[in-house]
């Protein structure tokens, strides 16, 4: 199977890799959100975390993925989504999301008054995994939802209607990232319904694989000072010299791209990273870190072997 | 300036960190060099952390002070030694940061641009300017002697070992500065051979400025460590050497640090650790400390009792001043609770009036049965009702207390007054802050007793309240404000209790900071101008004044017209409430 490749090419353990084919097999997909199960932007890589999170799969728990920026969280979601063949949900939470969002709303069709429903809804219909985004954002009218959902009892009431069970297959992928701005401590009670994944940060291995399969043309020496350069700028907000702000992969890995429609290496990076830090001074450290990895006349022919 | 200056500093630093990795290693960045040519100054951070990485800078620089001990001569030596480290290092980071050639290129060009007259003076300088012009240019057509000693140098790009390199300098020395050296006075071993002992016993006092003392050894040893990655100081020194050498030790301020360090320490045993980072200490000082309050410092921390360094006195007065504002609560315990009932009660009704969560008709939601009947005949769906919170009803309040001196002779009522405000916020679920702030010496303290989202209980902790020193009203209002304007609460409310004196005049001390002098209607001017700065930025500030009536024309100039004269504590909620009522009533 295509899908499992990658964990067979990272050793994850044959046993594991067994079980998650006679998952699949069981739970059959349904047609109408066939459409939901979608192959990720890139694989996730890191052999532990992979195993951690597929044995919680498989024992029918819920996941909560905690980790700075740029630590794959959602990668890992979106994999586990694509690994276990399930159609995937993304809430995202926010100060509005309310019980009515996730669960459902009365809503009016072909003159009848009928449930709207929200994406846990579907989510326990179908069977889907539901990537909770910045659970830690959630408002208690929200949790209160997510209580009853994610523990043993496995169902929702929705009021009005009935008490539905959740599917077998589907299961709850929460991330969450502490330090942002708004963010708060999760409650106690409602942490006690997931198991724990604390990211690790990237290493130079798994931002070589990243980049190897984002950029499979891109020259090695050039993809070396680019992993150099996200490597400097996370040690760099280790030590609390700069914000988090600069430290985004999603952002490298977009300027790359652009520089392959022919945009200067360095231009890109400036759009990519540079531009993130508002502050000014930030901003110089930030740059001075890239001058010496990215010299100012690199054009796309010093980092793609053909274009 | 200034500022700006301490920007670069950490800039260069941070260059150094980025190259070496250690975020530990002490580095003293060239800022005059900076400002000179920033590529110079950025190449030789580059340098410097390169060479922290590859090499032990200490073995070195030990090597160094040694054959200076023996009589080398210290211009030349170090000349030498960093146009050596600079060979040594510079292809192997080149190799590892594609960007540092360029950075490179534009250094050499820029040194040899400043610095070609007083480099073609001298032998070694001539040597040096073949070498960059040969990294400018890629080939430089130069006279068989001097190829000969290039080729020399470029020998260094090969080694890996510190050893080597201190080798290296030492055969070159002896061969081009002091033919004579190993003859007069010894080979490189006798010169390792030096120890410890010796050397701590030198005065060095040719080498450094007399405002050093004890470990003088150790601050030469830094100054050493430090010059030998820097090109421009060298060669300065080699032209200018009497009065360059001047003004070069003078950057060795160790009393300064030591002094600040003191300083600092002092303020830890008296307020207790603070609950900042380093850095974001750093940070907040830059911001904050400008114009009239520059040369001060900002101190966060959340008490001593919370985290006092040692049991010393100030613990033990603090705890007892603790009790006694608690006896003072348990004195007049019925009327801070009517109080905060009234208060609670009062800023709960405006509040209620704010908090109609406005309905909007939706295509979802809770039905409305008499929109029904539009079901099939109309193709408007909105038959629901959905609720709509916006978000503009928030409220954040900082509460900020004069801490100072002159409070002390109505310290519990101070403590009384913060507290039935803070209570009565709590109650209305209003997220608040408490802080003090006082000044002694050039750091203003500002002590924490909750931060916004705490619960109720951490209110209890404004009883830890205690008074001392001179108090720089505007810095501290600054101070709250900045952390208050980062707030996501659309309405953000100062309450300022303070006796309308702000004053900070520190006597004259030697070897420490000494900021301006903070007093008078040039106190008062500043105060009000941080007020009416944060009224412009939308924040409502409110002036609760605590003091002596002679001191309210100082406080009108400071607040203008929303401020409050509480003569009795009885009706202290009402005056508050109606003041909050109507900010919270304003924004409807």
């Amino acid at each position: 199977m295509n899908e499992l490749k990658f964990l067979i090419d990272q050793d994850v353990d044959a046993g594991m890799i067994e079980a998650v084919k006679e998952f699949r097999n069981r739970y059959a997909v349904d047609e109408e959100v066939d459409y939901r199960v979608v192959k990720p932007m890139m694989p996730f890589y890191g052999r532990e975390i992979l195993e951690m999170a597929i044995a919680g799969i498989l024992q029918g728990e819920n996941l909560l993925l905690t980790g700075a920026k740029a630590t794959g969280k959602n990668v890992l979601a979106e994999n586990l989504a694509y690994i276990f063949h399930r159609p995937s949900y993304n809430i995202s939470f926010h100060v509005n999301t309310n019980s009515g969002d996730l669960i459902g709303t009365d809503t009016f069709v072909n003159n009848e008054v009928q449930l709207r429903k929200g994406s846990i809804y579907q989510c326990a219909q179908y069977g889907g995994f539901g990537i909770l985004d910045e659970v830690n954002m959630a408002k208690n009218d929200a949790v209160s939802v997510l209580h009853a959902t994610l523990d043993y009892r496995r169902s929702i009431d929705v009021p009005g209607y009935d008490k539905i069970d959740l599917h077998d297959a589907a299961r709850f992928i929460g991330t969450m990232n502490y330090g942002y701005a708004g963010t708060k401590e999760l409650n106690e009670a409602l942490v006690s319904r997931f198991l724990v994944i604390d990211m690790p940060k990237q290493t130079e291995d798994t931002l070589g694989r990243i980049f190897e399969q984002m950029f499979p043309n891109g020259k090695r020496e050039a993809m070396k000072q680019f992993i150099g350069l996200f490597m400097d700028l996370q040690l760099k907000a280790e030590n609390g010299e700069i914000s988090t702000k600069a430290i985004d992969l999603r952002g490298m890995l977009a300027a790359i791209k652009t520089v392959r429609c022919g945009l200067s290496p360095a231009a890109a990076i400036s759009m990519g990273i540079i531009n993130k830090c508002f502050d000014g001074f930030e901003k110089e450290i930030v740059n001075d870190v890239v001058m010496t990895r990215i010299p100012e006349n690199w054009t796309r022919s010093d980092i793609f072997i053909t274009c | 300036m200034e500022e700006y200056q301490l920007e670069i500093e950490n800039r260069i630093k941070n260059l150094i960190w980025t190259v070496c990795g250690d975020y530990e290693l002490e580095a003293k960045p060239d800022v005059e060099g900076f400002l000179r040519s920033k590529y110079i100054a950025l190449y030789d951070g580059i340098k410097q952390g390169a060479f922290a990485k590859y090499f032990d800078k200490e073995e070195l620089s030990m090597y160094l002070i040694k054959k200076l001990f023996i009589h080398g001569d210290e211009g030349s030596l170090m000349y030498l030694t960093q146009m050596c480290i600079q060979e040594a290092v510079e292809n192997r980071i080149a190799k590892e940061r594609s960007g540092v050639a360029a950075i490179r290129q534009k250094a050499c060009r820029d040194i040899l641009e400043f610095n070609f007259d007083q480099m073609v003076k001298s032998p070694l300088g001539q040597l040096k300017i073949a070498v960059l012009k040969e990294k400018v240019e890629g080939s430089y057509m130069v006279s068989k002697e001097i190829r000969k000693k290039m080729d020399m140098l470029y020998q260094l790009r090969d080694v890996t070992m510190t050893r080597e390199i201190v080798e290296h300098v030492d055969y070159l020395y002896n061969l081009w500065i002091e033919p004579d050296y190993e003859q007069l006075y010894g080979t490189l071993e006798q010169v390792l051979a030096v120890t410890m002992e010796e050397l701590t016993e030198y005065s060095w006092k040719d080498f450094l400025s007399e405002d050093m003392y004890e470990d003088a050894l150790e601050a030469y040893l830094e100054k050493v460590g430090n010059d030998m990655t820097n090109s421009q100081a060298a060669d300065a020194d080699e032209d200018e050497k009497e009065d360059s050498g001047d003004s070069k030790r003078k950057k060795v301020t160790v009393i300064d640090e030591e002094m600040l360090k003191k300083v600092y320490s002092y303020v830890e045993l008296n307020f207790g650790k603070t609950y900042l980072s380093p850095l974001e200490e750093k940070r907040m000082n830059f911001q904050l400390c400008k114009g009239l309050h520059s040369d001060c410092g900002l101190y966060f921390t959340d008490g001593i009792l919370q985290n006092p360094v040692t049991r010393n006195y100030q613990y033990e007065y603090a705890r007892k001043q603790k009790d006694k504002n608690k006896y003072a609560y348990y004195d007049h315990h019925r009327i801070v609770k009517q109080n905060i009932n009234i208060l609670t009660e009062i800023l709960k009704k405006a509040i209620v009036m704010r908090n109609d969560v406005s309905d909007i008709l939706s295509d979802r939601g809770s039905l409305i049965p008499s929109k029904l009947w539009k079901a099939g005949r109309t193709s408007d769906a909105k038959l629901f009702q959905k609720e709509d919170k916006s978000d503009d009803q928030d409220f954040v309040v900082d509460v900020l207390i004069d801490a100072s001196g002159s409070q002390r002779p109505r310290q519990e009522k101070v403590v009384l007054q913060a507290y039935i405000i803070m209570q009565a916020l709590s109650n209305a679920r209003i997220p608040h802050r408490t802080m003090s702030f006082c000044t002694f010496w050039d750091h203003t303290i500002m002590q924490r007793y909750r931060e916004y989202d705490d619960d109720k209980a951490a209110n209890e902790r404004i009883f830890e309240f205690t008074t001392s020193s001179n108090n720089r009203d505007g810095l501290a209002i600054r101070a709250a404000a900045s952390s208050l304007m980062e707030r996501g609460e659309e309405k953000k409310i100062l309450i300022l209790l303070s006796d309308g004196r702000p004053y900070d005049v520190i006597l004259n001390r030697p070897n420490a900071r000494n900021p301006q002098p903070y007093q008078g209607a040039y106190a008062i001017k500043d105060t009000g101008f941080e007020v009416r700065r944060l009224r412009n930025a939308g924040v409502s500030v409110l002036g609760v004044f605590a003091g002596e009536e002679k001191d309210l024309e100082a406080e009108k100039k400071i607040f203008g017209k929303d401020f409050a004269y509480i003569r009795d504590i009885a009706n202290f909620s009402k005056i508050v409430g109606r003041y909050l009522k109507k900010q919270l009533e304003d924004n409807g």
